[in-house]
């Protein structure tokens, strides 16, 4: 089971045996109370010592991820970690969270679409029309079938194979005779309509289901939000 | 200067000046005519306008444009040759925020705007004092985008470019809003 509200982790807690600390059995997480006072419910990762989700008792929740000091001197986000990433986006409920030219995206569960941008289909051309690939047939009839267009007519065991309808015995290829698989034999396809993403670098954000609390980041938190330092860039 | 001042409660001082104004009715006034209502009454007169906290929680767009023109006024002030500007600012501010109580929004408001123009005006350590003044869960997330950028290392100026760049966006959101009668409803 994995623990998405406050009442769930207050359960969990609950059940356990020290009642302010337990393991989730998840990803090496471990839940527990927050020192500080609030009621807060953590979840710890250990690998890290530092909690990627606090839990609030009115039912939203924090997401962060602090960028730590190695043990060589430099910098490391456990957000590079793609377990981590995993966690986040189970625990907390945003719809996605990846990894893009070393940078993190978040996509809220309230996330836009781009403009929708209808193109030339990319894999036809807007022709509609791809390849295709003829081979020859397979056939099992060991007694009734056409014997003049069998190919291996050494001994027929369960199988043998007879040539394709333009007299090949080998597989060719079919030039622009199938439907696009992308466009559905359109010629257009729908290039935007995407999800869109924030920039997020680690820094806490308040959600509740999956989306941001009341707090819509503005243009300057973003820009804030998505400054990387000279000594890391 | 800004390193003595005491930005903790201190209930013996008096409250904060506030003077009637427009600001509870947000519709009358342009969104520049707002903005610099505020700042004026801040950065030259040291009070605060009646409707100015409220209208500041109910539009970040209203705080950001704000806090750009509060910047922009006090720079021009001391290149005027008013050479404590700055430090009449930030005392304004110190006894603003000595006069509210822990835990209100009054607090989160004003600290949000002390924080945030001093860490522009490279007085970080103001910034931090301010910020300091609030338990962690009762600050919004304007706060903390500013503690992550102190964290990161982020230069003072480089924040204040971020600040004074954003401005023109945060004045058509500000305006966005108010012809869709947002800030009215907010505030009633």
């Amino acid at each position: 089971m994995i623990i998405t509200t406050y009442q769930e982790a207050t359960d969990w807690l609950a059940k356990g045996r020290k009642k302010w600390e337990r393991p989730m059995y998840f990803r090496g997480l471990r839940l527990r109370k927050s020192i500080a006072p609030g009621g807060n419910i953590e979840v710890f990762y250990p690998w890290a010592n530092q909690s990627l989700v606090v839990f609030h008792p009115d039912d939203t929740l924090t997401i962060q991820c602090q960028q730590t000091r190695t043990t060589w001197g430099g910098y490391w986000n456990p957000l590079y970690s793609w377990s981590v990433r995993e966690s986040i986006r189970y625990i907390s409920g945003v719809r996605g969270l990846y990894k893009k030219n070393n940078k993190f995206h978040i996509v809220f569960s309230d996330a836009q679409l781009t403009p929708v941008k209808i193109q030339k289909c990319r894999a036809c051309s807007g022709s509609g029309l791809v390849d295709g690939w003829c081979s020859p047939n397979y056939c099992y009839d060991s007694e009734d079938c056409d014997t003049t267009t069998i190919i291996d007519s050494n001994n027929r065991r369960g199988y043998h194979y007879h040539q394709c309808t333009h007299g090949n015995n080998t597989g060719h290829p079919l030039v622009k005779s199938n439907s696009c698989y992308n466009c559905n034999g359109t010629g257009k396809k729908d290039y935007g309509s995407k999800l869109v993403s924030m920039l997020w670098d680690g820094s806490p954000l308040r959600l509740q289901n999956g989306t941001l609390v009341n707090n819509k980041p503005s243009e300057l938190e973003k820009a804030i939000a998505a400054y990387v330092p000279e000594h890391i860039s | 200067m800004s390193q003595n001042i005491s930005v903790e409660f201190n209930p013996i001082t008096s409250g904060v000046q506030i003077y009637e104004s427009n600001l509870n009715n947000p519709e009358l006034m342009s969104a520049e005519e707002l903005v610099n209502e505020c700042t004026n009454s801040i950065v030259y007169s040291n009070t605060m306008p009646k409707g100015f906290i409220a209208l500041s929680e109910a539009s970040k767009a209203f705080r950001e444009a704000t806090t750009a023109t509060i910047i922009t006024e006090t720079l021009e002030a001391v290149s005027n040759g008013a050479d404590n500007a700055i430090d009449d600012l930030f005392n304004t501010f110190a006894q603003w925020l000595q006069r509210t109580p822990n835990g209100t929004s009054t607090l989160k408001t004003l600290t949000e705007y002390a924080a945030s123009i001093a860490f522009a005006l490279e007085r970080k350590d103001f910034a931090v004092k301010v910020i300091k003044r609030s338990a962690p869960a009762e600050v919004g997330p304007t706060i903390w985008t500013i503690v992550d950028a102190i964290k990161k290392g982020m230069p003072g100026v480089i924040y204040q470019q971020l600040v004074l760049n954003n401005k023109l966006i945060a004045m058509n959101t500000l305006q966005q809003q108010q012809q869709s009668g947002q800030l009215g409803s907010f505030l009633k």
